[in-house]
């Protein structure tokens, strides 16, 4: 056993409204730079959909991930000495396209245009070329598009619901759709680092968070196609792979990360866990049902005196386990077993866990009248989301777990309505309780961190444990123009 | 003396750039080592572009380097017709496959808005020398028809001799100019290589093969130590930075040390060793001979090939004796006069006798012999030149 820690965050799907302010907070601070228009580290997709890149989610087309069935582990995308192979030109690179072209409008024209019969208009232009485009697609293109035939029928996910539930997804008055925002997961395995043929990308021991060394990145562009996500992004003005930093900056000043401090639903949550890192290759290797499961298995019990004797042994410090017994994700992940990992079956054991939307049919349209659902239960194993797409999102395909955090979800639901309305049925609520796994206490427990926890309570984040960094004496905003926040060089395209 | 620059000095001045130059950007502006890859930006023709010219490119570097390294197995590829035909032919393909990616590559940065964009001044400049390399190449492989083991007999033995630090410039100035450009544009790609993209080269991640999957990076063992972390770094940092400027300089100074000696003292360097004069058996009793040889004298790094000449006298007892041409006096070169049976000098008349004693004139000493040795019949002499207008025979 090898006691390491992680920053890991929970996104608590129920309560996100989908309004991109995290996504905007995220793009003010890292990417406004030229290079990096069309990067969106935290991005907020409409689900079903085909997402950010378009159809991130195929592993057909990009090869994100890793393997399963071999014996030793490998990559999807490539093996060592192919990667030599593809290096001149990768085949399973999304293009710019496959992203959007960024632009901007030309507003100088609307003061500069002489005088005319004609308003003067702001023609879109291109952030890349600087000339004028036409817009093809752009961030969030198919935001809110529930029930699209070109968007949410192309979902990868879709695949795995049957033709009835499909056929009731895309009519009208049951079209359903829910927001799953995103950033890097910061994996215990991930697919980037490993693809990197330089070796440039990192995972800082102290708190697992992923980074891309820029000064030994040498734009070989295979993390790009190896995280399954597609969270690394080619900035094409440096010629240097970025990614999300999870504002490191920030949590070494006691702060959480921009997209958490900003969410307006407070539906993320922030903290500690150890784990067993000479677990990593074995829970990659689980069978996809046996996924989830091995993700709470590899998480180490933060209270258990062994585990925080042999944690101190390997160097993790005593702040750092303080924060994992203080972490709200711990809690939501092994205690309550409420938090999932998106697509376990990339293998790649990510650290960012989802609480899924809880969408039951609670009233129905009949005949022109609204009318209650009449049976709860019936409404349950009945929601607007087929478990099984939820499944394919959330379980590597294991419907089952879908279920219980659902019960688990009503129960509190309606725990919580019999104690402010009383309108719920005594012997149906122990039922469902019964049927959740859960008890009254551990319901109060998740209703208080759902809805009232305060700030430092959703974000753990560990006190500094960089005291003698230097680099964090610099002033972040010293590069902010040319580079970004936090950065202490710049960052300039070579000859 | 132009061929002497374009083929002496550009290639090691282009060296130097590329090591020093290199070695400089990677320390002092490492985030600028980088592929740029713009396949994010046009994915499409850049297949058809990169990947022949990487694939050729490597192949036809790699040609090129074998016979520098190891010519008889250059040869021995070529002794045979039909392996011959195969490696010919081979390396034909391997040229049209660059020319079509080189043609490509230049194609979408001119056509493509978003390749073009990405594209730097240096860009062109290094796309337009790598275009004209190949076509140099290619021209040369369709045109002069000498079959790829000439390359051993020409310009190996220069990039040979320019990596031994004996240059010989002899073998590649009587070629064609369109070679003669192929080997100067070369070295202008090697001078390029710390101005342009060209550093991903040295990149090749071979440490891929092996290294493990995950890599984590932990605390410092500084830290625990109670030393800043930063500081160790920024000492490191300067410890670096002081070896590599140490060792460039020591190597400088050593590759200096003979252009400062041919500052120092200008008159070219002579070697000591036995010059081969020729056969001596045909020289008659009582005939001196003037013997031509050449002479080999280095000035700097240059090597110049330098005709001498020695009097050759048999005398009748059949033993020999070897006269520098020189006149002791100041410094012309006398002749023999069959008529009178004396040396004569022209200058200033003096006269000597075939043994070499002065007859008549100013001449203050004898003529001044040399120090010979004779083998199998062939002379060799050891070229030495003495001060004149003195009494004394003085070495310079």
């Amino acid at each position: 056993m090898k006691i390491r820690a992680q920053v890991s965050m929970v996104f608590h799907l129920d309560k996100c409204i989908g309004c991109h302010t995290c996504s905007i907070a995220c793009k003010n601070l890292w990417t406004s730079r030229r290079g990096t228009e069309y990067m969106w580290w935290n991005n907020v997709e409409t689900k079903p959909g085909t997402g950010y890149p378009t159809l991130w989610e195929d592993q057909g087309k990009y090869k994100g991930g890793w393997k399963h069935g071999k014996e030793k582990p490998g990559l999807l995308l490539q093996g060592r000495a192919a990667a030599f192979m593809n290096i001149f030109f990768n085949p399973f690179l999304p293009s710019i396209d496959d992203y959007y072209e960024p632009w901007t409008y030309s507003y100088r024209d609307l003061f500069d245009s002489p005088h005319g019969e004609d308003q003067p208009v702001a023609m879109p232009v291109s952030e890349i070329t600087g000339k004028n485009m036409e817009i093809e697609a752009g961030p969030n293109w198919d935001d809110d598009l529930g029930g699209s035939y070109i968007y949410a029928a192309g979902d990868p996910n879709m695949k795995a619901v049957t033709e009835e539930e499909r056929r009731q997804m895309f009519e009208l008055e049951r079209m359903i759709f829910f927001y799953l925002p995103r950033i890097c997961n910061h994996c215990l395995n991930p697919g980037c680092l490993a693809a990197c043929p330089a070796g440039a990308i990192y995972k800082r021991a102290e708190d697992g968070i992923v980074l891309v060394g820029q000064d030994k990145c040498r734009a070989w562009r295979m993390c790009v196609s190896g995280c399954p996500y597609k969270k690394v992004y080619y900035n094409w003005e440096t010629g240097k792979s970025e990614k999300c930093i999870l504002c490191y900056p920030r949590q070494e000043t006691g702060q959480p990360p921009a997209c958490f401090h900003s969410c307006v639903g407070r539906i993320r949550y922030l903290g500690m866990l150890l784990y067993d890192a000479d677990r990593i290759e074995q829970t990659a290797a689980l069978p996809g049902s046996g996924l989830v499961k091995g993700f709470r298995e590899i998480v180490l019990d933060p209270f258990d005196p062994g585990v925080i004797k042999k944690a101190g042994e390997d160097g993790v410090p005593e702040q750092a386990i303080k924060a994992a017994q203080a972490s709200p994700v711990y809690k939501y992940l092994v205690k309550w077993k409420l938090a999932l990992p998106l697509h376990p079956e990339f293998r790649t054991i990510p650290m960012l866990f989802y609480v899924p939307s809880l969408l039951p049919v609670t009233a129905s349209v009949r005949n022109g009248l609204y009318e209650p659902a009449d049976e709860f239960f019936g409404a349950l194993e009945n929601t607007r989301v087929p478990a099984a797409y939820l499944a394919s999102l959330f379980t590597a395909g294991d419907s089952s777990e879908i279920v219980a955090v659902n019960k688990k979800l009503y129960a509190v639901r309606l725990f919580k309505r019999a104690q402010s309305v009383g309108d719920v049925d005594r012997k149906k609520l122990d039922r469902l309780l019964e049927e959740a796994q859960t008890t009254p206490e551990e319901i109060e427990e998740i209703y208080q961190m759902t809805s009232l926890a305060a700030y430092r309570e959703r974000f753990a984040v560990p006190p500094f444990m960089r005291e003698q960094a230097i680099e964090a004496m610099e002033d972040p905003a010293a590069r902010k123009g040319d580079a970004g926040a936090g950065f202490i060089s710049k960052m300039k395209r070579g000859w | 003396m132009a061929d002497g620059i374009y083929f002496v000095v550009f290639p090691y001045l282009a060296f130097f750039f590329a090591v020093f130059g290199g070695v400089y950007r990677f320390n002092a502006r490492r985030y600028t080592f980088s592929s740029s890859s713009s396949q994010l930006l046009e994915n499409r023709a850049l297949f058809w572009g990169s990947v022949p010219w990487h694939y050729g490119i490597i192949l036809i570097l790699l040609a090129h380097l074998i016979p520098i390294i190891h010519a008889p197995l250059w040869i021995w590829l070529h002794r045979e017709p039909l392996r011959m035909f195969f490696f010919e032919l081979a390396g034909a393909a391997l040229g049209f496959l660059t020319l079509l990616g080189i043609f490509v590559l230049i194609a979408r940065r001119i056509f493509n808005p978003g390749a073009r964009a990405v594209t730097t001044a240096m860009d062109w400049v290094l796309l337009a020398a790598l275009a004209l390399q190949v076509l140099a190449g290619f021209y040369i492989t369709f045109f002069y028809r000498w079959g790829s083991a000439w390359y051993v007999y020409t310009a190996v033995p220069w990039l040979r001799s320019l990596v031994s630090l004996n240059p010989h410039m002899e073998y590649i100035t009587p070629l064609p100019w369109v070679l003669r450009l192929h080997a100067v544009n070369a070295f202008v790609i090697i001078g390029l290589f710390p101005f342009t993209r060209l550093v991903h080269v040295v990149s090749v991640p071979f440490s891929y093969l092996w290294r493990p999957y995950q890599i984590d990076i932990g605390y410092k063992k500084s830290r625990e130590e109670g030393q800043p972390e930063g500081e160790g770094i920024s000492r490191r940092n300067f410890f670096l930075k002081a070896v590599i400027g140490t060792l460039s300089a020591v190597s400088g100074l050593i590759l200096l040390v003979p252009y400062i000696k041919a500052i120092i003292s200008p008159a070219p360097l002579k070697k000591t060793e036995w010059s081969k004069v020729g056969d001596i058996s045909s020289i008659m009793p009582q005939q001196p001979k003037a013997m031509n040889f050449e002479m080999e004298s280095v000035e700097a790094y240059m090597h110049h090939m330098a005709l001498r000449s020695v009097w050759v006298v048999k005398e009748s007892g059949g033993e020999l004796k070897v006269f520098s041409p020189i006149c002791p006096h100041l410094g012309c070169h006398y002749r023999w006069d069959p008529g009178t049976g004396h040396f004569e000098c022209p200058c200033h008349g003096s006269v000597f006798s075939i043994t070499g004693t002065v007859l008549g004139g100013p001449a203050p000493r004898p003529l001044d012999t040399l120090p010979f040795r004779i083998e199998n019949n062939i002379l060799y002499v050891k070229w030495e030149r003495f001060e004149v207008g003195i009494p004394q025979k003085v070495r310079i």
